[in-house]
């Protein structure tokens, strides 16, 4: 029966749908990118390293309190929660805070803080760039504003360089009262300060570094984690498709009378359409580890660790795929209806978006999609490795609890004692045998 | 002038009966915005935000399962072979999910306002537009493929997509007016009738060619 | 006035390469007409045809004098049951029978007429503020008649109705049917014989596509004379038997069995020429379209 079933669902459109953006997400995502990421930089390279953030005091203290104090001055502050962008307006009461936190960094009094900003409001217009973001220029080209270059030319004559006794802990220790007064995920946590802030371009010698580093750790391990990142994302929300698909098809093709009254146990009806689900989008996902894992043998030779796109498929992917299946499966037979694909898919969404500010590393609060977009960073791997874990098997023994769900939940509609309508009201109505 | 009579008494069954359920979630989907997004105080960038890249899915959950309904059992059979068109009750129930999108739009528009935001006559046809093509993307999907999952999936993996890459789909871009601009949005209406078009003609000829 | 009739002529159906009615000509008149046939014999095809679900190949299909072309026309004066007859699973029984007339294009005056007679005539007085889901199988197929017939349709197609109802039900909905067949034509169409028998005055049976009898019930049964045995054997020997000829029915007697059987000439077993009913009738005639014996 198993066969059966895992042939039904190769051949369905959902599947073969699911298959072709796994691999064409993986191919434009991924693939493009993973010779760059595993080559040996060259010297004199004309494209550059790339950036990297760096947490230099010298570089950030000036260019934070310049954004803040730009910000300020025009009332309005970028910030990030869920991942979108949004533009805070702040009160009065909380301006006059942000202007506390200012004098502090400067020494400058409050008083004249708050009497550039009264300046500001009564001049006319200004036009305020928010830094960071998009603007389009005259001829209608696009381009991003860059972070430092602020209008801050209006403020006339105060000065707000940083004040030299001021650590470099105090200093991020205001900005994060900063960023609560703004309301959280802006530019000034002090987290993300470095990312805002900070960045420097890479030189050769650095690049070189990370490299080696990167070859030391485990090209194979990072390159599995770069990859469980990406293809975890759709891995984890593709398949409630196909199991509200499977689900759904036994009511609208009324089989489902006939399957009621089979002899066959809910156990094994339920149980075999679940292993046939997960273990097919599961081959899509193997077979983008193997060439994965093909990938970095033709780039880095038989280094240590090529097997572990598959350890990785199968420790970091696999949960996400048996989740959504569960969650499909047991939301679908309880009401009848694809009502899963909504409550998962608002699921899937709340975690990407809340992870945004995370991506390059973020294992905790049992959130559902782990992220790690990037080939560094293998200190925090190691570190949270435990967190890790647990996040996985937390959703392995929750898929496994609802699969148990759906066997109950189907076994008492079979014995037509459990009848639940799209609204969810509960009747005692006795299905009549039919012959 | 029972013709009249006869298409509101359609449009009303198929408002209890058939759409009902997807206007609760439609109307679900409205009360959570403000729990994602703070919808008080934006500019008209910011407010674009919770509008075109949640209120917009209102789109998906009124026009996808338009054909799903019939798609159990043999009510299609009994429903096609009546005098009238089974093609018009469909248009009928187009019409009205459509009305149902900009309404659900505007309401949502109108809190946001009451809340101090700045919305825009921009901004509503804009998130119309977005909301009308994704759905029109489901409902061709699930129309040609015959199945709702299928039909659920396109317009979500469109609305991912454009997060990912949104700048590669030109005209066709969701979130656009997040940046400001407008352009796109002629295109996405344009675009979802288009689809819904095509839609009706898969329809029609199936019908047709039986 | 016009002709009260069905004439099929020359009708062609494929499925794609598959030919699923092949060279039917066929006259239906007034009254109960019965469709035999095995399952995927065509007639549900037929029955399609009819209702312009489903586009002819080729041939002429003419209702009352409408041909079949015209969809609109033939919807109004024809009524369709399904096979395995649902509606939205949220509307109520009256409301669902109010839509579907909205959909027959009646007037509200018109449906408020006919609506609570019918549903009287159906037996759904009751229910018929219960919503669909909650019917039970003989309750939609009552539903399933009463739509059918809510446009005071000349034409009544009616597939497969019986299947999966209790002897009562069955039944209730044959004598229903043939109370509408005073003035009405209608096909029924089934594979349970026992409905036939009771209610067809003609009948026609379908195999693979092709037409294999039309005429009365009485006439048929003509046909399989001389050709039907009753055998008593020992039970060891029943299977045996079974093997060898076509049997039409088995009742277990103590330690014996009556077996029931067709054969063209007498067997060699020890049995009694009977009178053949319309069961081994109809297994006779289809048993001489495959050329020899199951």
């Amino acid at each position: 029966m198993f066969f059966k079933e895992c042939k039904k669902i190769l051949f369905s459109l959902p599947y073969i749908l699911i298959a072709i953006i796994l691999v064409a997400f993986f191919y434009t995502q991924f693939y493009s990118g993973l010779k760059e990421d595993l080559s040996v930089p060259q010297p004199n390279d004309p494209a550059g390293y790339g950036i990297y953030a760096e947490n230099d005091p010298a570089l950030i203290m000036p260019a934070a309190t310049d954004s803040l104090f730009a910000e300020f001055l025009s009332h309005s502050y970028i910030a990030y929660p869920q991942g979108f962008y949004k533009n805070i307006t702040l009160s009065d009461s909380k301006q006059a805070q942000i202007a506390e936190i200012l004098s502090e960094i400067t020494g400058v009094p409050k008083e004249d803080f708050l009497a550039a900003e009264k300046k500001e409001r009564t001049s006319s217009d200004t036009a305020v760039i928010d830094a960071g973001a998009e603007a389009e220029a005259e001829n209608g080209d696009r381009y991003i504003v860059p972070e430092n270059l602020t209008e801050a030319d209006n403020s006339g004559t105060l000065d707000i360089s940083v004040r030299e006794d001021l650590s470099y802990e105090k200093f991020m220790e205001l900005m994060d009262q900063a960023d609560e007064i703004i309301g959280g995920e802006s530019y000034y946590k002090s987290t993300s300060l470095a990312n805002h802030f900070g960045q420097i371009p890479k030189d050769y010698e650095q690049a070189l570094e990370e490299y080696e580093t990167l070859m030391e750790s485990g090209a194979g391990i990072a390159s599995a984690r770069l990859f469980s990142d990406y293809i975890g994302i759709f891995a984890t929300l593709l398949p409630i498709f196909l199991a509200v698909w499977l689900a759904l098809k036994d009511r609208i093709s009324m089989m489902s009378e006939l399957i009621y009254t089979r002899q066959i146990s809910s156990w094994k009806l339920i149980g075999v359409r679940y292993l046939a689900l997960v273990l097919m989008v599961m081959l899509v996902v193997f077979v983008l580890a193997g060439i994965n894992a093909v990938s970095i043998y033709s780039i880095c030779g038989a280094i240590d660790g090529l097997y572990m796109p598959f350890l990785f498929a199968l420790g970091w992917i696999m949960p996400g795929v048996m989740i959504s299946t569960a969650v499909g499966m047991v939301l679908t037979v309880l009401t009848g209806t694809p009502a899963a694909i909504a409550v998962f898919g608002i699921w899937w969404f709340l975690s990407l978006t809340k992870g945004i500010g995370n991506i390059s590393g973020n294992y905790g609060n049992l959130t559902l999609l782990l992220r790690h977009n990037t080939m560094q960073n293998a200190a925090y791997f190691t570190e949270n490795l435990g967190a890790l874990a647990g996040n996985r098997i937390f959703y392995i023994i929750l898929s496994i609890v609802l699969v148990l769900l759906t066997v109950y939940v189907f076994e008492q509609k079979r014995r037509g004692r459990f009848y639940v309508s799209i609204i969810k009201r509960r009747t005692d109505y006795q299905i009549k045998p039919e012959e | 002038m029972s013709a009249l009579l006869n298409a509101v008494q359609i449009i009303k069954s198929n408002l209890k009966n058939n759409l009902f359920p997807h206007l609760m979630l439609t109307l679900l989907l409205l009360l959570l915005t403000p729990a994602i997004f703070s919808i008080s105080n934006l500019n008209a960038r910011a407010a674009a935000g919770p509008m075109e890249a949640f209120v917009a899915l209102s789109g998906v959950l009124l026009l996808t399962p338009l054909y799903y309904p019939e798609q159990k059992g043999t009510i299609g059979e009994t429903v096609e072979a009546k005098y009238i068109s089974h093609l018009q009750v469909m248009f009928l129930r187009f019409l009205t999910a459509w009305i149902l999108i900009a309404l659900a739009i505007m309401l949502f528009a109108g809190i946001m306002l009451y809340c101090g935001s700045s919305i825009t006559g921009k901004l509503i046809f804009g998130t119309l537009a977005s909301a009308v093509f994704l759905g029109a993307l489901g409902m061709l999907a699930a129309c040609v493929s015959g199945n709702i999952a299928v039909g659920y999936m396109i317009p979500v993996i469109y609305y991912v997509f454009n997060f990912a890459m949104g700048s590669k789909l030109g005209n066709f871009y969701l979130f656009s007016l997040m940046h400001d601009s407008f352009s796109e949005k002629p295109w996405l209406m344009g675009g979802g009738i288009v689809l819904a078009t095509a839609a009706f003609f898969v329809q029609y000829i199936r019908m047709k060619s039986r | 006035m016009k002709s009260n009739a069905i004439v099929i002529e020359n009708l062609n159906k494929f499925y794609g390469k598959k030919q699923a009615i092949s060279q039917l000509n066929l006259t239906i008149p007034q009254g109960m007409f019965g469709l035999l046939g095995r399952n995927g014999a065509g007639k549900t095809t037929l029955m399609k045809v009819l209702a312009t679900l489903l586009n002819k190949q080729s041939g002429t299909v003419t209702i009352c004098g409408i041909p079949v072309e015209h969809t609109k026309e033939i919807r109004k004066i024809t009524g369709y049951l399904p096979q395995e007859f649902s509606m939205y699973p949220s509307m109520q029984v009256e409301e669902a029978l109010d839509y579907l007339g909205v959909l027959s294009g009646m007037t509200a005056a018109k449906r408020k007429a006919a609506i609570p007679p019918l549903l009287e005539k159906v037996n759904l007085t009751p229910q018929r503020k219960k919503k669909i889901r909650s019917l039970s199988g003989g309750m939609k197929r009552r539903l399933g008649i009463a739509q059918a017939l809510l446009h005071n349709p000349r034409v009544l197609i009616v597939d497969e109705p019986t299947a999966g109802l209790d002897p009562e039900e069955r039944i209730r909905f044959r004598n229903l049917l043939c109370e509408v067949a005073e003035e009405r034509i209608v096909i029924l169409s089934t594979h349970i014989v026992g409905d036939i028998e009771a209610t067809c005055e003609q009948i026609a049976i379908l195999d693979e596509g092709r037409l294999l009898y039309n005429g009365t019930v009485s006439g048929l049964t003509q046909k399989a004379e001389g050709k039907v045995y009753s055998a008593t054997v020992p039970l060891n020997l029943a299977a045996q038997v079974k093997k060898e000829y076509m049997v039409t029915g088995i009742s277990p007697q103590g330690k014996k069995s009556v077996i029931r059987l067709i054969s063209e000439a007498a067997p060699d077993i020890a049995a009694i020429p009977v009178d053949p009913n319309v069961e081994d009738a109809y297994m006779y005639c289809l048993s001489q379209n495959k050329g020899g014996e199951e």
